[in-house]
């Protein structure tokens, strides 16, 4: 297994790649896909930039169905060599590191720098296990708490309806 | 009722047959995990490592090493990023080929993809996670580990 990280020092985001990661939010938006939050965020441990999109539909619906909805979008009103579908990371509100987030104030539209948050895990039989996680930079586009379920599904509902539509046009 | 550390996580391998059986380890050890709610985000963790072992062990069977290199010489392989594993493997463009002809493929690895050690923590990921990460590397036909096998 890998003991030792590696370590590189952040390299920057492209402006393209900010640019590319807002459109994308607001594609999604005017779709009402239901996205809490948006923001590139680079990991040292993995040594990458990635754009996360936070919803609670990875939660309800899974990963894999929240990632083919999005793709099927991408596929009609997204072709942009900056994001593409690949880049594109799920994100729950229930992860670690977003919780830590939403945690601060004067979220939207920040960039954090050098953020550390402890991870506290249970282990089996009991007891708990500590392990910090280093955020060196990242930009938040927005990132909201999680509405309730209901109203969730329900923008759910409307997203398919509007995908539906547009692949019904565009065939 | 307490359980005991699994071995599998202490453990390095030095072979391709180490690394499967690691990687199988892993496995076995999530599905378990898995089956109490309060452990989800353990077992999350577990199903990722297999998936790194079962890379590893395809770097090492495609590349002939015949014991795991050191750190002061293939820094990039000392790496729990998936992604960046998967192009050590040298297969990389199959593997983007492969996945532009299966659907099912592409959309579990963008599922496995985002798998990062302590993702969770004491909120659970929900049963819904758990299947889809499981689905998405063991499936027979398009999961994840069947295509590193088949390679």
């Amino acid at each position: 297994m890998a003991e030792e990280p590696v370590k590189r020092p952040p390299p920057s985001l492209p402006e393209a790649s900010l640019t590319a990661g807002l459109e994308c939010l607001q594609l999604l938006d005017a779709h009402k896909f239901g996205v809490q939050g948006a923001a590139w965020i680079y990991s040292s441990s993995l040594g990458e930039w990635r754009y996360y999109l936070v919803t609670q539909l990875v939660e309800i619906d899974g990963p894999f169905e929240t990632y083919q909805r999005i793709e099927r979008l991408f596929g009609l009103k997204f072709n942009n060599q900056h994001l593409m579908i690949d880049d594109v990371h799920l994100g729950s509100p229930n992860e670690a590191i977003f919780r830590n987030f939403l945690s601060r104030t004067k979220l939207d539209g920040a960039r954090l720098r050098n953020v550390t948050i402890e991870v506290i895990e249970p282990i089996p039989g009991g007891g708990v296990r500590k392990q910090t996680l280093l955020v060196e930079e990242a930009y938040i586009y927005r990132l909201h708490k999680t509405p309730p379920k209901k109203e969730i599904i329900k923008k759910r509902k409307a997203f398919d309806k509007l995908l539906e539509k547009l692949e019904h046009a565009a065939t | 009722m307490a359980i005991a550390p699994h071995p599998a996580n202490r453990r390095k391998a030095d072979s391709v047959e180490e690394w499967e059986q690691l990687s199988r380890e892993k496995l076995e050890w999530a599905d378990l995990l898995a089956k109490n709610p309060r452990l989800r985000s353990l077992a999350y963790e577990q199903y990722g490592y297999a998936v790194e072992c079962a890379i590893k062990a395809l770097i090492m069977r495609q590349q002939g090493l015949n014991r795991w290199p050191d750190y002061a010489d293939r820094p990039e392989l000392y790496s729990h990023g998936l992604n960046s594993l998967m192009k050590q493997t040298r297969l990389f463009q199959k593997f983007c080929q492969d996945r532009q002809n299966n659907r099912n493929l592409r959309t579990h690895w963008l599922v496995v993809k985002d798998w990062s050690q302590s993702r969770y923590d004491m909120i659970q990921p929900s049963g819904t996670v758990i299947r889809d990460i499981r689905l998405a590397i063991t499936h027979p036909t398009d999961g994840i580990i069947q295509w590193l096998k088949n390679q």
